[in-house]
């Protein structure tokens, strides 16, 4: 078995095979090794010389795309980090609210560093809180800004991943994450947190992700295993018997939620409840930095391993199994990330349907619709839109708490995808 | 390479089988036509082949291995497909479309396209005449110039044979006899094509043998010129042909089916 699997080599594409070699194939010989690789009479074709030089020209074209998303993404960044003045930020050891210039900012950065080396290396003495105080006021908020822009890129990058993921998985332009239910479970965790602990629940922030992220990971075990056991006889990961679990699941759990909100809980539990669940200020603590972060690995790890095959998923079951990729591999890798994305996103921004729907709509007609370059479109356009909502939402002074990021996101992105959806209206004409 | 169907049984279901017995064969150098009418087993039997349906009896096999058993890459290895319907998602360009050939190939986990298979996608592409639109999203593109680029997505999986279901199905003329000539051509490169196909005289433009399925009687398979005969076409179709032979300029010679209209069916 193993000495004629070696020779079930294809023709190679654009080579002349003589009549002798076909007499060879048909009669089920191997070719000898100079007629697979040139006999002398290859046809037209380009050389490996010339493929090359055209895809250079490609990935120059992308590259130059991604130049100009982070160069504006930098500036962006760099004018995010100044405290915004919004929903009265007021730092410790500050003497004013917040509303620093750029150059403020950058004084702020420099004595980071300053500070930063002086004490790692000793070769000056750093500058004192006194001095600090009177000179750099906003020394203070610079840390605190830069946690909620780097959480706000992150989950930029979940959101739109996820985005992508569904849409590639069910072949529809318009699909959107969380119709596994992990939403739900996440709700069902913030509402039992504030039900079991009342007004401390706000304060007790390793518990709130604790139970927020365990009962999302554990309505999406629940849909999987499931799926598993309910599904049909042929295929192991049947996605509709997945979908109407999670919609079914997703249905009971919010009932439940609503009533306990409404008819069990208190007043004061209620309104807790409710702006926990509205996400008004992000969370930049360690405890929220590295759920965080091993959520984002474990969910965009192996969306980035397997990045050219998932382009498979544009194919037809036959096809595929034909060309050798696992389409039911594929698909259930994309369904589960997706879904440990929109978690990780929720639970660290709330949910923004909106980013996930219009961020791959966009990187598709830009960066265009393979794989590969799509993702890298979500990524830079993803974190450019939702920074600048998160900016809007920080600038905007609104009375208590401050107002959610998806109102902004909605207001902010509409315009844009009716901009984008009459441009290519207009092409498809 | 030859690829031998031996008495195989085939169908859904094991009491239920569609075509019994059913014999033919291709290989390198020679196109296969499935003719038949409707219903009677040849998506079946090609999905059979590819093993998307389990075989009930008999034999396939390719150079004397049972394919049957055989993994999905490895049967990929020496076998493409093209099929019938595409449906076209998203507007993605023609290269990349092509690209997915190599993708299922690669040894890597990501299925990054090395060099070579930048290489051997631009060829299939050439080689099929459709250079131009490599930039193209496919959803753009007329329907001989998307089958086109299916079969250079099968031409890029380097296989040795070819099998392809109704590949002029919703062609018109023009595109119809171009894809006939593609597949004349690739049969002198040295392809095997296995091809269902709705018209018998795909069969005499490219010189194929024929694998005759009828309803209710035994298959057929030889050549072209022993198996489409009068009575053959009676009793697989129901319908009276008049085979016509003539003579190209270039001294080629063609026979075709004429169907006679007026009769008792």
């Amino acid at each position: 078995m193993a000495s004629s699997s070696n020779g079930k080599k294809g023709l190679a594409v654009g080579l002349q095979y003589s009549a002798a070699d076909i007499a060879r194939l048909r009669n089920g010989q191997e070719l000898p090794a100079q007629a697979r690789h040139g006999n002398g009479a290859v046809r037209h074709l380009l050389t490996l010389k010339q493929t090359n030089a055209l895809y250079r020209a490609e990935s120059d074209a992308t590259a130059k795309r991604v130049a100009v998303c982070v160069v504006v993404l930098l500036v962006l960044v760099f004018f995010s980090l100044c405290p915004m003045g919004a929903a009265g930020e007021y730092y410790p050891y500050a003497s004013r609210y917040a509303f620093y210039t750029p150059w403020e900012v950058a004084q702020c950065l420099y004595m980071h560093a300053y500070n930063a080396i002086a004490e790692s290396t000793h070769l000056f003495e750093p500058h004192s809180k006194t001095w600090l105080l009177a000179n750099v006021p906003g020394y203070w908020a610079i840390p605190h800004r830069a946690g909620v822009v780097g959480i706000t890129l992150v989950c930029a990058v979940l959101l739109a991943t996820a985005g992508m993921l569904y849409q590639n998985v069910f072949k529809n332009p318009i699909a959107g994450p969380g119709m596994l239910g992990v939403g739900s479970g996440v709700s069902l965790g913030m509402m039992l947190l504030v039900y079991l602990n009342g007004a401390a629940a706000p304060a007790m922030i390793t518990q709130r992700y604790l139970y927020c992220y365990g009962f999302g990971a554990a309505i999406l075990i629940f849909v999987i295993i499931a799926g598993r056991k309910l599904s049909g006889k042929g295929k192991p990961f049947d996605i509709v018997t997945m979908l109407l679990i999670g919609s079914i699941l997703s249905q009971l759990l919010g009932f439940i939620v609503s009533y306990v909100t409404l008819f069990v809980m208190s007043e004061e539990d209620y309104l807790t409840f409710y702006n926990l669940s509205q996400m008004l200020t992000v969370d930049t603590s360690l405890v929220s930095w590295m759920s965080l972060g091993f959520a984002a690995t474990i969910s965009l790890l192996p969306i980035y391993l397997l990045r050219y095959k998932m382009n498979g998923l544009a194919l037809d079951d036959v096809e595929a199994r034909l060309m050798g990729l696992s389409l039911t591999k594929l698909r259930g890798i994309s369904l589960v990330c997706g879904a440990i994305m929109i978690l990780a996103a929720q639970v660290h921004t709330g949910m923004v349907g909106l980013v996930s729907l219009l961020v791959p709509f966009l990187s598709r007609s830009t960066f265009g619709c393979e794989f590969s370059k799509q993702f890298t479109g979500n990524v830079c356009l993803g974190t450019i839109l939702l920074l600048i909502c998160r900016d809007i939402t920080d600038m905007i002074p609104f009375v208590g708490e401050g107002i959610a990021i998806s109102s902004v996101v909605s207001v902010v992105l509409m315009p844009l995808f009716v901009l984008v959806m009459a441009k290519s209206l207009r092409g498809w004409e | 390479m030859k690829l031998i169907v031996r008495d195989a049984l085939i169908g859904y279901d094991r009491d239920k089988p569609i075509q019994k017995y059913v014999n033919f064969s291709v290989s390198s150098g020679e196109v296969c036509c499935i003719l038949g009418p409707n219903g009677c087993g040849k998506t079946t039997l090609v999905k059979t082949i590819l093993g998307m349906n389990p075989l009930f009896g008999g034999s396939i096999t390719i150079d004397g291995e049972d394919i049957t058993k055989w993994s999905a890459q490895k049967l990929s290895s020496c076998v493409a497909y093209v099929a019938q319907h595409h449906n076209q998602p998203f507007p993605y360009q023609v290269k990349d479309v092509v690209m997915l050939g190599r993708v299922g190939k690669s040894k890597s986990m990501s299925g990054k396209p090395t060099k070579k298979d930048y290489n051997i996608v631009e060829n299939a592409m050439e080689e099929m005449g459709i250079s131009h639109l490599r930039d193209k999203p496919y959803m753009d593109i007329s329907g001989g110039e998307l089958q086109m680029v299916m079969f250079a997505r099968a031409l890029a999986q380097e296989p040795r044979i070819l099998i392809m279901d109704e590949p002029t199905a919703a062609l018109d003329y023009g595109n119809a006899v171009r894809i006939i000539e593609k597949v004349r051509q690739l049969r002198e490169t040295g392809y095997g094509v296995l091809m269902i196909t709705h018209n018998p005289d795909h069969a005499f433009m490219t010189g194929a043998n024929v694998a005759l399925f009828m309803r209710n009687k035994p298959m057929r398979f030889g050549t072209a010129y022993d198996v489409i005969t009068r009575e053959n076409i009676q009793d697989a179709y129901g319908i009276n042909v008049k085979l016509v032979e003539f003579t190209h300029d270039n001294q080629e010679i063609m026979r075709t089916c004429a169907p006679e209209f007026g009769g008792t069916r």
